[in-house]
């Protein structure tokens, strides 16, 4: 999702300063995963990439340093966001991703942030553990109502600004009543992100400010209230160079059973097929593939053109040695050749589609389908690449690479 | 291409072959021991000690010479272990065949084993090296199973003649895996079950998936100058060709999945070797690779046996059942024995040398010309291919 959400707003070879990536879901720890979203995205590496994650709070501080560094920065913020089977928690939440680049020439600017820092005890995930806990919602909603009003106050008193001057508020917390409750205080915004369903944790902010930015206009004051850890309350400004043109995406997804999605979520465990265990991705083997690895960089024969996917030092069509470039195909369109349902292959979503995907700009690639049932799966279907989780190694790797999904609609 | 005959003939003067199964009490070195020992009887008047070099086909079942020396008790011979995919077997057959030919010595034996039931896994498990961890995890019958809307979609043939299709074949060879005292599965199977079983992989069933069993097959070869020594039936070896494709099958557009362009090359040059201009007409008796039935439905138009787009009628019609025109899997093939992988190319020559000999029971064929083994390893797109052609005549 982070790798879906930044590929909107940076190409491939870009030079950005930062790139800083918040999660409280983040797929591994330790090691960071800005670093995999830059090589998958093939950023310059003189970036300095960053994992900000762990709590939802750490977005709010993201989005401060982004304004005030002053450098230019891909903050991306992507996250799961579940409960145990029938919590509150699991009915709220929700999957998403929403990227930023800060730099030069903004759009938005950053008037003021507020803070009011509490070690209140409303959500909590130990760690190891799968899905957030919660105490009583009365809790929360006695504790942070009032201190999101109180942030949300003091900034529109030292900017000496009434309600009535925001165009767009933005009020993110994980309890649905806590929204409510502050959104009713600040009433009378022309519009406000109340409608979108769902709480997508340390990417709820986000989500939520691009969602009204589309309908946003040039220096039009925007007020975030976040409620974690406390509460913040950020105005910021649309400038004369802002446009319109952000949206919000729904990934499209298919419905899915109650088991595979808590199969998903590592809360049941199916009986594996009596298959080897997933491939353990090698180190070295990463390493030296990088370019495919990570941003499905293929190579083009200098002498003749074919496109090769995995690279080859020696052309399948006219035979020339390392006479090649890279080209990155992960934005390019395809269309399946020739596919198959693999019920026996080991999968964390079984059965796994195959299909072979022939590139409109040349090319075939043998690979994974994903966001498509067996049934729709057509010879001629077209399709687009995406960043996904191929498997989880008994080494505790998440092994990410790209799949083909049906294409979105509005693209090619 | 310098690729050629032998300019030594060479033949097999005797075979041995244990019954494929769930061999639950038999290990590595029984299955060795049993198949060696056969071979060995077969051959009137030679004793181990006479074999001269061994090579010993297997995939899994074991590394180095060693893994036949030792059971075998072998007093400081050459033994070379052999790995080719699918034609692992056939592949110690083919350079047991050059040694000798070579002069290099005069007695060699091919020996193909595999103990696959000892790892409680679902269809075939190939050892691969560590890798960057970016190819689709697919298993075999996935892998081929690609070619069935492939070849529908070009040919236009709709599912139903697809299935039928394909349950032909199963039920073909189950039913002469039935007469074959040696298969695994010794049953008829009616095509109604075939069509009704469940699903695997894509359009393929249950029963259009070769099983996994255990088993050994052995053979004993010589100079065509010295077979008079040995056995007044010999079994002469007419071709031997081996392909390695480029592997270019995933990552090229022009490569359709209806075909295995290496399986075309591989029987060009055996069929210039052994001189056979029609093989439809020339060929009496043919073992393939009937891994998965749409391998066997794409073999028939690569070997040449049907025209391309109509291997698929050829079936239906019965021109490749036991008492059709040319047999194909006349021993019950992979689908009635399993696929113990190093053991497979010798059990297909091991069906030649009953049928040549006239031992082939209830299967046996009449007026035999050519025969034709042959083996594929990989999968569509990337594939190991061997075929032999054998007959009762040196030349």
């Amino acid at each position: 999702m982070a790798v879906a959400a930044a590929s909107k707003i940076v190409n491939v070879g870009d030079k950005v300063q930062n790139l800083w990536f918040s999660s409280t879901h983040p797929p591994v720890l330790d090691k960071g995963s800005a670093s995999t979203i830059a090589a998958v995205l093939g950023l310059d590496d003189e970036v300095c990439s960053c994992d900000m994650g762990a709590s939802v709070r750490s977005v709010v501080g993201c989005l401060k340093a982004a304004f005030l560094i002053r450098e230019s920065t891909l903050l991306v913020t992507s996250d799961t966001r579940f409960g145990r089977p029938g919590s509150d928690d699991e009915i709220n939440g929700s999957d998403g991703s929403a990227a930023f680049i800060f730099g030069s020439a903004p759009k938005i600017i950053l008037i003021d942030l507020v803070s009011e820092s509490s070690p209140v005890m409303d959500r909590w995930r130990g760690e190891g553990e799968v899905g957030t806990q919660s105490w009583d919602d009365r809790w929360a909603v006695d504790q942070q109502v009032p201190l999101m009003i109180r942030a949300g106050m003091r900034i529109l008193e030292k900017s000496a600004l009434s309600v009535a001057d925001i165009a767009h508020v933005v009020i993110s917390a994980p309890s649905p009543k806590v929204v409510s409750q502050v959104g009713a205080k600040f009433n009378g915004v022309s519009s406000s992100s109340s409608d979108w369903n769902g709480y997508l944790g340390s990417a709820d902010l986000g989500i939520k400010l691009v969602s009204v930015l589309s309908a946003a206009k040039s220096n039009s004051f925007i007020l975030l209230i976040s409620g974690a850890d406390g509460a913040d309350a950020m105005l910021l400004k649309t400038t004369e160079l802002f446009r319109p043109d952000q949206h919000v995406e729904p990934l499209k997804s298919l419905d899915i059973d109650v088991i595979t999605y808590l199969s998903w979520r590592g809360l049941v465990h199916r009986e594996p097929p009596r298959r080897p265990d997933s491939e353990v991705p090698s180190a070295p083997a990463v390493a030296r593939s990088r370019d495919w690895k990570f941003s499905f960089a293929g190579s083009m024969c200098t002498e003749c053109g074919s496109r090769h996917l995995p690279p080859q030092r020696i052309c399948m069509s006219c035979g020339a040695t390392d006479k090649s470039t890279s080209v990155v195909m992960q934005k390019e369109f395809g269309v399946v050749r020739t596919f198959t349902v693999d019920h026996i292959a080991l999968s964390l979503s079984p059965p796994v589609v195959i299909a072979v995907v022939d590139f409109d700009s040349g090319g075939r690639y043998r690979c994974q389908l994903t966001d498509v049932s067996p049934e729709d799966t057509k010879i001629g279907m077209r399709v687009e690449m995406t960043y996904r989780l191929i498997s989880k190694s008994s080494n505790g790797v998440r092994n990410y690479f790209w799949k083909a999904r049906p294409t979105m609609e509005g693209n090619q | 291409m310098t690729i050629r005959n032998t300019k030594t003939k060479v033949a097999i003067i005797g075979m041995g072959c244990t019954n494929f199964g769930d061999h639950w009490g038999k290990s590595v070195d029984d299955l060795v021991i049993d198949a060696v020992g056969s071979a060995i009887d077969s051959v009137e008047g030679i004793v181990l000690d006479d074999i001269d070099a061994f090579w010993l086909g297997t995939t899994v079942s074991g590394i180095s010479g060693l893994t036949l020396s030792k059971p075998l008790k072998l007093n400081n011979k050459p033994v070379t272990r052999i790995e080719n995919m699918c034609a692992t077997g056939s592949d110690a057959l083919r350079n047991a065949c050059y040694a000798v030919a070579s002069g290099a010595c005069d007695l060699a034996m091919a020996v193909g084993v595999e103990k696959l039931k000892d790892s409680n896994m679902t269809g075939l498990v190939v050892p691969s090296s560590p890798t960057d961890g970016t190819t689709a995890d697919m298993t075999a019958p996935a892998m081929f199973s690609l070619i069935v809307p492939a070849y529908m979609s070009k040919y236009g043939v709709s599912l139903d003649e697809a299935r039928a299709t394909m349950s032909h074949i199963a039920s073909k060879n189950h039913s002469n895996g039935a007469k074959n005292p040696r298969a695994h599965f010794r049953k008829s199977v009616p095509v109604q079950t075939i069509t009704d079983s469940p699903k695997i992989a894509g359009e393929l069933n249950v029963f259009d998936c070769s099983g996994i069993s255990d088993g050994a097959a052995v053979a004993i070869v010589c100079r065509a100058e010295d077979v008079a020594k040995y056995t007044k039936t010999p079994l002469f070896i007419r071709a031997l060709s081996l392909v390695a494709g480029a592997g270019t099958g995933a990552s090229d557009p022009n490569y359709d999945y209806t075909t295995f362009p290496e399986v075309v090359a591989c029987a060009n040059e055996a069929y210039s070797q052994a001189g056979i201009k029609d093989p439809a007409t020339e060929i009496s008796i043919a073992e393939v690779h009937d891994c998965f039935t749409p391998t066997e439905l794409v073999l028939m138009e690569d070997l040449g046996f049907s025209k391309r787009g109509e291997g698929w009628k050829d079936v239906l019609s019965g021109k490749f059942d036991l008492d059709g025109p040319l047999p194909v899997n006349p021993d019950g093939g992979l689908k009635s024995f399993g696929h113990p992988i190093g053991a497979s190319g010798l059990r297909m020559m091991f069906e030649m040398w009953l049928q040549f000999r006239n031992e082939a029971g209830e299967r046996q064929q009449s007026e035999l010309n050519f025969g034709l083994t042959q083996n594929l390893g990989g999968q569509p797109g990337e594939v190991v291919s061997f075929i032999a052609i054998v007959g009762r005549e040196q030349e």
